[in-house]
């Protein structure tokens, strides 16, 4: 039985997604967000993934491409809806996590060193 | 031009806004519109996110957190029922809350179905009906009765080590048992 809590868990995701070298490109960056969430999740829980079950199950879900949107103004950024955030990918390999309220939760740089750089 | 027809969500959209005039409503399109869509309600301070997608209905959750990555609290088929429920939930402001193991009582009572009810549909007396929901060990066909004739359908998930997740197919009984009849009958 693994008893790690969700903040655990999202705590040891995020310690992965800095420790690791930064993207170089947008499809890299999504792929290696989902690919680090889904290790943890797999590693700290026993709770099966299932991600075509829409009902929460108390696993975190990485972002799937059916949740994309246009970024206005920037064709260089992705962004990921989900139930409580928005995840932004930029060609370059940068990844930013904002709840719905703006605030920053995740933010990693790309390969050139740049991050997301929204506005506001 | 050729005029594409709304989605349910787009639907409820013009039916919240009718009904809360005052509340801030943000629908949040996908890229494609065969995607995920987002509808972001706050009435009097109170939140609710609705999604919906072709083929998988809607979601509903309230909440005054949300962790990264969540499913909706709550899943729903039938546009009047999700209207209804989001309604409900911004009038009385409450927060819905992720689902918790049930017992098979209690499913039964969220469905609104007595012992009764379920053993006409079942073919059984009301006492197996409650040695059912009783017992400590249930046999799988007699679960996946018991959930069916509710409307719902039975899964089985294998958690095995390495963190393998396998749905579990059961052979059924009945369909077994029928395939042997005919094989039989053949020779």
């Amino acid at each position: 039985m693994k008893n790690f809590t969700k903040a655990e868990r999202f705590a040891e995701f995020l310690l992965r997604l800095n420790a690791a070298p930064p993207a170089i490109t947008r499809e890299e960056a999504f792929e290696f967000l989902g690919k680090t969430l889904i290790e943890v999740e797999d590693e700290l829980t026993d709770i099966p993934f299932m991600p075509e079950n829409w009902q929460t199950d108390g696993r975190m879900y990485p972002p799937q491409e059916d949740s994309a949107r246009d970024v206005p103004g920037r064709s260089d950024l992705v962004r990921y809806r989900s139930r409580g955030h928005h995840t932004y990918i930029r060609a370059n390999g940068a990844i930013e996590v904002r709840d719905l309220a703006g605030r920053v939760i995740i933010s990693k740089k790309g390969s050139d060193g740049a991050g997301v750089e929204l506005e506001g | 031009m050729e005029k594409t027809s709304q989605v349910p969500i787009e639907i409820l959209e013009k039916q919240l806004r009718s009904r809360f005039p005052d509340a801030r409503i943000l629908l949040d399109r996908p890229k494609k519109r065969s995607g995920v869509w987002y509808l972001d309600v706050t009435h009097d301070g109170h939140p609710l996110i609705i999604q919906w997608q072709e083929g998988s209905g809607f979601g509903i959750s309230s909440s005054p957190e949300h962790a990264y990555g969540d499913g909706a609290d709550e899943v729903y088929r039938d546009d009047e029922a999700i209207y209804g429920r989001a309604i409900s939930l911004l009038l009385s402001r409450t927060y819905t809350a992720p689902p918790e193991p049930v017992r098979l009582r209690e499913l039964r009572q969220e469905c609104g179905m007595s012992q009764a009810e379920l053993a006409v549909i079942l073919n059984k007396q009301q006492g197996e009906i409650s040695k059912i929901e009783r017992r400590q060990d249930v046999r799988v066909s007699t679960l996946r009765d018991y959930v069916q004739s509710m409307g719902g359908t039975l899964q089985i998930v294998a958690s095995m080590p390495g963190g393998v997740v396998r749905r579990l197919e059961i052979e059924d009984a009945k369909e077994s048992g029928a395939r042997k009849h005919a094989a039989t009958a053949k020779r």
